[in-house]
């Protein structure tokens, strides 16, 4: 039983071997290729999110260094200096300069921002000078934008303990 | 028993050289053929398997390896995928039968998953996604309520200089996922020949 089934295999092994050089091609190939991926830190991330530093720092409860970005401005920050709880109402509250995104790829990236809150609109992102928005800037790779903080509750009828905006997602789409 | 055997052996052995002989024919030849196989980059292969974006892939030894990692960083310093983000790459590489016949191509895995057993929250998950949907290609499927994720891919009848091109997509969760998990795996690519085309 075992030589039989030996030979029978023999027989197809060389058939099969004669018809594939007969065309002269490649009988098979077969290759391995390893895949890894690793999650970085938001600061080392393909799509760079990280806390500006600087005087605004204490509104960054993580800056991407160790993890991902996280910005807290309500009561459960309470690495804040003066000890401020959050924005005043009826009020436009600016703050400069509070975190990074930095094209970390290979193509340029239309950033846009999907933020979630209560009144999520009352709050804008803006690169540098407050003249342009962060939601719909373009950048190349390699290029980067500080971005500060708004929000205008003027005429909104907010008080105290009103939840403004509690996440935002940011989306990098190649143009 | 064992000395009748042996003769038994010259007689044959006698009777076919005699005939080789009769025949005129040479006794002997032995001739010296160049037969020259070298081995190529991935890219000049016969199965090729190139870059497309070549900052996601090392390919320093010559093969193709997709490395999404801080050991191949990116020009800009990007070191891997966000965590609680998706992360989609189009154009990564592609697969190009540059061989001389038509053939079917296969690869597997497409799809890779690990979860931090510690914590059992901490998960990734990164799919290859084939890139020519319009491809007569037929996807084995794992069954997994209420969604199927391809498990492999096989390409039928590439004919000769064809090209099969793949992205990525990447799922790291939750925010905590930094660090704690990571794909480091292998993805097999075969190409045979098309038994239709080539009886």
């Amino acid at each position: 039983m075992e030589r039989r089934k030996f030979v029978v295999g023999l027989g197809a092994l060389a058939s099969g071997s004669a018809a594939a050089m007969g065309t002269g091609a490649f009988s098979s190939v077969e290759a391995d290729r390893t895949i890894s991926v690793e999650v970085a830190d938001d600061s080392n991330a393909y799509l760079r999110l990280q806390g500006a530093g600087g005087v605004n720092s204490d509104y960054v409860t993580s800056d991407g260094t160790d993890g991902v970005l996280e910005i807290n401005l309500d009561s459960g920050n309470d690495s804040i200096a003066g000890d401020g709880d959050g924005v005043n109402p009826d009020a436009i509250t600016k703050i400069d300069d509070l975190f990074v995104v930095e094209n970390q790829g290979t193509q340029e990236v239309e950033i846009t921002l999907n933020k979630s809150g209560d009144n999520d609109g009352l709050a804008t992102f803006y690169i540098d000078d407050y003249s342009t928005t962060l939601d719909g800037t373009d950048l190349t790779a390699g290029a980067s934008e500080t971005i500060s903080l708004e929000i205008d509750t003027e005429g909104s009828g907010l008080t105290g303990g009103d939840e403004i905006l509690d996440s935002v997602t940011f989306n990098a789409d190649e143009v | 028993m064992d000395r009748r055997k042996f003769v038994a052996g010259l007689g044959a052995l006698a009777g076919g050289s005699a005939l080789a002989t009769g025949t005129g024919a040479f006794s002997s030849v032995e001739a010296g053929r160049n037969l020259s196989v070298s081995v190529a980059d991935d890219s000049n292969a016969y199965l090729g398997i190139e870059a497309l974006d070549d900052e996601y892939i090392d390919a320093t030894d010559g093969t193709l390896d997709i490395a999404l990692t801080e050991a191949n960083a990116t020009d800009e310093g990007g070191e891997g995928i966000n965590a609680n983000a998706v992360t989609g790459i189009s154009d990564l590489f592609k697969i190009t039968n540059q061989g001389s016949q038509n053939v079917d191509v296969f690869a597997q895995p497409l799809t890779f998953i690990q979860a931090d057993i510690d914590s059992g929250v901490e998960s990734i998950a990164v799919f290859l996604t084939p890139q020519d949907p319009d491809y007569n290609f037929l996807f084995d499927v794992i069954p997994i309520e209420p969604t199927t994720i391809p498990g492999s891919i096989a390409y039928k009848n590439v004919d000769p200089g064809n090209e099969l091109r793949f992205g990525l997509t990447a799922f790291a969760a939750p925010d905590t996922a930094t660090g704690t998990v990571e794909i480091n795996n292998s993805i097999s690519i075969t190409a045979e020949p098309n038994a239709e085309e080539n009886p």
